[in-house]
């Protein structure tokens, strides 16, 4: 890869090449996009492996370029978080809204399916059984205004059901 | 007497069930709804690929900026949380529309099942019921006028339900699209910290490879090679092969960040192909259903399925 670093030579030039870095460092750190400030960190990184001799004056550079993109690294993600934060009260109401939707949808399939209708007719079924279970306990003197409440009972089951075989 | 009943009857019904059978194509849902589910398992992976980014992170910083990276870290994982379970939300959806359409398909057996029910009922109570085969008829004839019913009420409910939908659907798709932007940044970032933190600790080895590479460079860019020049590559390419001890693991450390860094990015940029497609889907469903016409979510397949395989690679890490 022919790159940037090839023919840097000797401290004046790294030194260069490093102030080189920090202006578009600090230029990229006051736009509001990413890709330049990824890039810049970027290629300080690769400042600190071309960069050479390793004694102390490069060293120092070296010190001065891994500062910077950690700083421009570090800000870009503390303020990633925070936009996505930011979002988190819109997202809790909108998976509600959807919760909401799926509550309608869900009764519109049951109404497809009849179930109101299935229930009423269990629950007749059930009542009429426990009510000719009533009349046959009863006793005819005692208990005929009972008895007669019961059979108005089952008439009124009676008219319900035909009602829900109509309506469903 | 039912018989004779029913004759005419049954030219009515052939007739209003001409009528409904032409607007009442129900498209398939189930894959939609396979898919709404492989779409919320990408949505928590693309989180944990950047929660786990942003902690292997804060070990690569300093100690001083170690505290602030970890709260970050923390607070990103806890908000994305919130995303998850707004993906929940769209998987009750995504089967509460397959319901409609399942019980818009299955118009004939709730008839059935009604009537049976209605049978026993009148049984309990004592009406008089017609002959069993007469009855079997009348059953017959509503399960096959409901199947019709049914399928005209699931495919009108399918439409109110899309169309309801569908503001929060594209709310929804901007907002998880510009979430997963924004985690592709933290990804880049995160990688890049421990990018430069390899190149740190590595720095010494990283020079001592370079000089190494400047110098073999330079003898051969001379053309000619005097007998001290090849001496001289010679001893260059013994000390090379002297450092393979710390050069292995260095280059090893370098290769494994690289590739978790690329399937996680693929990840979370195969969940964002997987939204915008999700979202689209949803308005073809729409279109589908008021047209009577079937769909294909292919795309909104494909999509997910390579989020899914992206995400099982990146297990296998």
């Amino acid at each position: 890869m022919s790159d940037e670093w090839e023919d840097i030579e000797g401290h004046e030039q790294w030194q260069a090449k490093l102030e080189e870095l920090l202006g578009e460092a600090e230029s990229a750190a006051r736009e509001d996009g990413d890709a330049n400030r990824l890039a810049v960190s970027r290629r300080l990184t690769d400042f600190i492996m071309n960069s050479w001799p390793n004694d102390k004056a490069i060293k120092a550079m070296d010190e001065i370029a891994k500062r910077t993109a950690q700083d421009l690294l570090l800000q870009t993600i503390h303020e990633r978080v925070r936009e996505i934060a930011g979002r988190t009260a819109e997202l809790r109401q909108l998976g509600k809204e959807f919760q909401d939707l799926a509550d309608a949808a869900s009764t519109s399939a049951s109404a497809i399916r009849l179930e109101k209708a299935h229930r009423v007719a269990k629950t007749l079924t059930d009542s009429v059984h426990l009510l000719k279970d009533l009349r046959a306990s009863l006793d005819s003197g005692s208990d005929a205004s009972l008895i007669r409440n019961v059979d108005k009972a089952m008439d009124t089951i009676q008219k319900l059901r035909a009602m829900v075989e109509r309506e469903s | 007497m039912h018989g004779k009943f029913l004759k005419p009857f049954a030219g009515l019904v052939a007739g209003l069930v001409a009528v409904l059978a032409g607007c009442a194509t129900l498209p398939d849902v189930a894959p939609y709804r396979d898919a709404t589910v492989q779409l919320r398992s990408a949505v928590l992976a693309s989180g944990n690929a950047v929660g786990a980014e942003l902690r292997n992170a804060t070990l690569a910083v300093e100690e001083k900026d170690r505290a602030n990276l970890e709260k970050s870290a923390k607070t990103f994982s806890e908000n994305w949380q919130v995303r998850v379970e707004s993906a929940d939300a769209l998987v009750v959806y995504a089967q509460a529309l397959a319901e409609i359409t399942k019980a818009g398909k299955e118009g004939g057996d709730t008839a059935r099942s009604l009537a049976a029910a209605l049978e026993q009922l009148a049984g309990g109570v004592g009406i008089a019921l017609p002959p069993a085969g007469a009855v079997a008829t009348l059953a017959d004839t509503a399960a096959f006028v409901y199947a019709q019913v049914a399928a005209v009420r699931a495919s009108r409910s399918l439409e109110d339900a899309l169309v309801a939908a569908q503001p929060a659907v594209n709310e929804i798709a901007a907002k998880l699209g510009k979430d997963l932007d924004a985690s592709l940044t933290l990804i880049d970032a995160a990688y890049e910290l421990q990018r430069l933190a390899l190149a740190d600790r590595y720095d010494k080895e990283i020079g001592f490879l370079k000089a190494l590479e400047r110098e073999r460079r330079k003898l051969y860019a001379q053309g000619q090679l005097s007998r001290e020049d090849e001496k001289r590559l010679k001893e260059i390419g013994e000390l090379f092969d002297s450092t393979k001890s710390w050069r292995e693991p260095m280059q090893a450390a370098f290769a494994q960040l690289e590739k978790r860094y690329e399937v996680e990015r693929e990840v979370v940029v195969a969940t964002k192909a997987a939204v915008a497609e999700w979202a689209a889907a949803h308005r073809g469903l729409a279109i589908a259903v008021r047209e009577g016409r079937t769909i294909s979510v292919e795309g909104l397949i494909q999509a997910t399925l390579e989020a899914r395989e992206l995400v099982r690679r990146l297990r296998a890490l």
